[in-house]
């Protein structure tokens, strides 16, 4: 046999293997801990050696004066696309109810011990995280409330509602201190600023403002959306703030101006989610036709998610470990792999005993601060909290 | 009535001019809620869960040791030792608080130092007279011993009588032909032969159920039938 090492590319690497072992073959364990196959087809014969340790340096003895080339052997030319990674899926942890209406906002405190939820009916509740009691509730909006923010920095909250009222919470009173009077219609997001001191509130008069949360000023009013803005999430480089409308359109907007640096058209229907990965340069909108990736400074489309999930999606929630999580109106849950644009998990809420099914829906999704638990907020009134199935390996829930 | 909350087809849109407004100088009027107020921002403190203590820390781990601590069965009582403490949920506190758990604890303290104090006088002046008390102690102990051992006597005695007593009475009233008590009357009870008893039994109960909303529910509804009709 002649010995002519020929190391493959890791990515044909296993197609081959695999396509070989389906064939058929014997193979023998080596004394050096490695698998050593011998394979005999269409005449020629070759022994590939595999170290079980280093697959990257693997070597390939073959014959070359008898092989000859056969479609099983062609190069295989890698998907462009990405593979898969593998997550756990994700089941329904616990129930927490105490809300009399539709949930529809959440925040959790930076040192995830306690989360607080907005509901329709006008109070903000706060949960313990690990418990899942109810601490307190607060009183105050006049409408349901909207948006949700607790600051890292600052011992404030901020809530906004349907009744144009943007407050500021202070949490070592559990009193309102502050209030931002400006909107002319409900507020339906609220944003936070991570670097800078200001509050981004969008709404149902097509603006987003954007307010000094100290002396309670509106610095501008980033006007030029045609219809209302439901999404909105700051950043701290530029662009540091990205609205989404349901006029389908995102504006990336330039913070120091106050104008639009651009506008996203790649929607067909109101974009009612957004979600920005902790750690790329890269976020998703999500619309009823398809859920979107674009890349951040810029604003460039990415691509498509693989799979149409069919319904208005009201949340989005991205995690560390690339884990998109979106919620719809009919209760969907649907869980997508963030590189590779494939859902892998497509749940659905159960509504509690006692409400009717047509009450399944999801107007408000977070996770917590380390990723490891997914809060729901329900058209049930419940609060549902997921984690991910620890038992679950690639070989029980295998990607399809 | 004003038509102002119900919503519209086009609503208000907002902007810099709003209104068609523009301001151009400072307005002589303005609003009560726009007096100054608040002026300052109060960062996190520490021990308020600032940033850099939150890096330090592994929140996944702290949440799942706390889920644990709530589902073990052994620790169902587990609530945040703060919450029953106090009764007010402060969620952030300040540390006027701690000050005053620290006050408390050093009174606590001052006292026990107080009592230790006094003990030591009292054990300087007994050392004089230490050899003459040893012999005295030892006189004692055997004299308590001694007085332990007769009682410890005496009452096993009683006990012996008292339970020769019982058996004898047993063999007098033991035979059960002849000291019988039972009685062949049908017991009845006191609200057998009367009419008004239990009148619930044959009718069925509605079962207690959850309705998940606030006006269709049993209790409201019954609420309706009882006082609005």
């Amino acid at each position: 046999m002649d010995q002519n090492p020929d190391s493959l590319k890791e990515g044909r690497q296993w197609w081959w293997y695999s396509s070989r072992l389906e064939t058929g073959g014997n193979g023998m364990f080596s004394r050096k801990g490695g698998l050593n196959l011998r394979f005999e087809e269409e005449g020629c014969c070759f022994l590939v050696g595999i170290s079980l340790f280093q697959t990257s340096s693997t070597r390939i003895d073959r014959n070359r004066n008898i092989f000859s080339r056969t479609s099983a052997t062609l190069e295989r030319i890698p998907s462009k696309s990405p593979r898969p990674v593998f997550h756990p899926p994700w089941k329904i942890d616990r129930v927490i109810s105490g809300h009399l209406g539709w949930v529809t906002s959440i925040a959790f405190d930076p040192s995830n011990a306690w989360f607080c939820t907005g509901s329709a009916d006008r109070t903000i509740k706060i949960w313990d995280a690990g418990s899942g009691r109810q601490k307190l509730t607060l009183t105050g909006h006049l409408e349901q409330i909207l948006g949700l923010a607790v600051s890292a920095k600052h011992t404030n909250m901020f809530s906004a509602g349907d009744d144009k009222q943007v407050k500021c919470w202070d949490l070592e009173q559990n009193k309102v201190i502050r209030s931002y009077h400006g909107h002319l219609s409900g507020v339906y997001c609220l944003s936070l600023h991570p670097t800078i001191d200001i509050l981004m509130t969008g709404g149902r008069d097509s603006v987003c403002r954007v307010w000094d949360i100290r002396s309670r000023a509106q610095i501008f009013a980033l006007s030029g959306h045609g219809n209302t803005v439901c999404s909105v999430f700051a950043r701290a480089m530029d662009p540091q703030v990205v609205t989404g409308s349901h006029d389908s359109t995102i504006k990336l907007w330039d913070l120091r101006m106050g104008k639009t640096m651009s506008t996203l058209t790649h929607h067909k229907k109101s974009v009612r989610a957004m979600a920005v990965h902790p750690r790329e340069q890269c976020f998703a909108s999500a619309s009823a036709d398809n859920i979107k990736k674009f890349g951040l400074p810029k604003g460039e489309f990415c691509h498509n998610m693989l799979f149409q999930h069919r319904t208005i999606i009201n949340s989005m929630a991205v995690n560390e470990e690339g884990v998109l999580a979106a919620g719809g109106d009919n209760g969907s849950l649907w869980f997508w792999d963030w590189k590779s644009g494939r859902s892998f998990q497509q749940a659905q809420t159960i509504v509690q005993p006692g409400s009717l099914d047509s009450e399944a829906g999801i107007y408000a999704l977070f996770y917590d601060q380390s990723g490891s638990r997914l809060i729901t907020c329900e058209a049930d009134k419940t609060i549902k909290m997921w984690k991910q199935d620890e038992n679950a390996t690639p070989e029980t829930h295998p990607l399809h | 009535m004003t038509t102002a909350a119900r919503p519209t087809w086009a609503p208000a849109k907002g902007g810099n001019e709003q209104g068609g407004t523009r301001i151009f100088g400072p307005s002589q009027k303005f609003s009560s809620r726009d007096l100054a107020s608040h002026t300052a921002l109060k960062p996190r403190k520490e021990g308020q869960d600032t940033q850099d203590e939150l890096q330090k820390r592994n929140l996944r781990d702290e949440l799942e040791d706390r889920e644990r601590r709530h589902f073990s069965s052994k620790d169902k009582s587990y609530i945040d030792d703060r919450d029953r403490r106090r009764g007010s949920h402060l969620l952030l506190e300040g540390t006027k608080r701690d000050a005053e758990d620290r006050i408390v604890q050093r009174n606590v303290d001052a006292d026990d130092s107080d009592v230790e104090v006094k003990s030591d006088d009292e054990s300087d002046e007994s050392d004089d007279d230490d050899e003459d008390d040893e012999a005295a102690l030892i006189l004692e102990l055997e004299q308590i011993r001694k007085e332990r051992a007769e009682e410890k006597l005496r009452m096993e005695r009683q006990q012996r009588e008292e339970e020769l007593k019982v058996k004898e009475a047993e063999l007098l009233r033991g035979n059960p032909l002849i000291n019988n008590p039972t009685s062949f009357n049908v017991k009845r009870r006191w609200d057998d032969d009367v009419v008004f008893k239990n009148q619930a039994r044959g009718e069925t109960k509605t079962p207690k159920r959850f309705i998940n909303d606030t006006i269709r529910n049993d209790f409201h509804r019954k609420f309706l039938h009882k006082y609005m009709k």
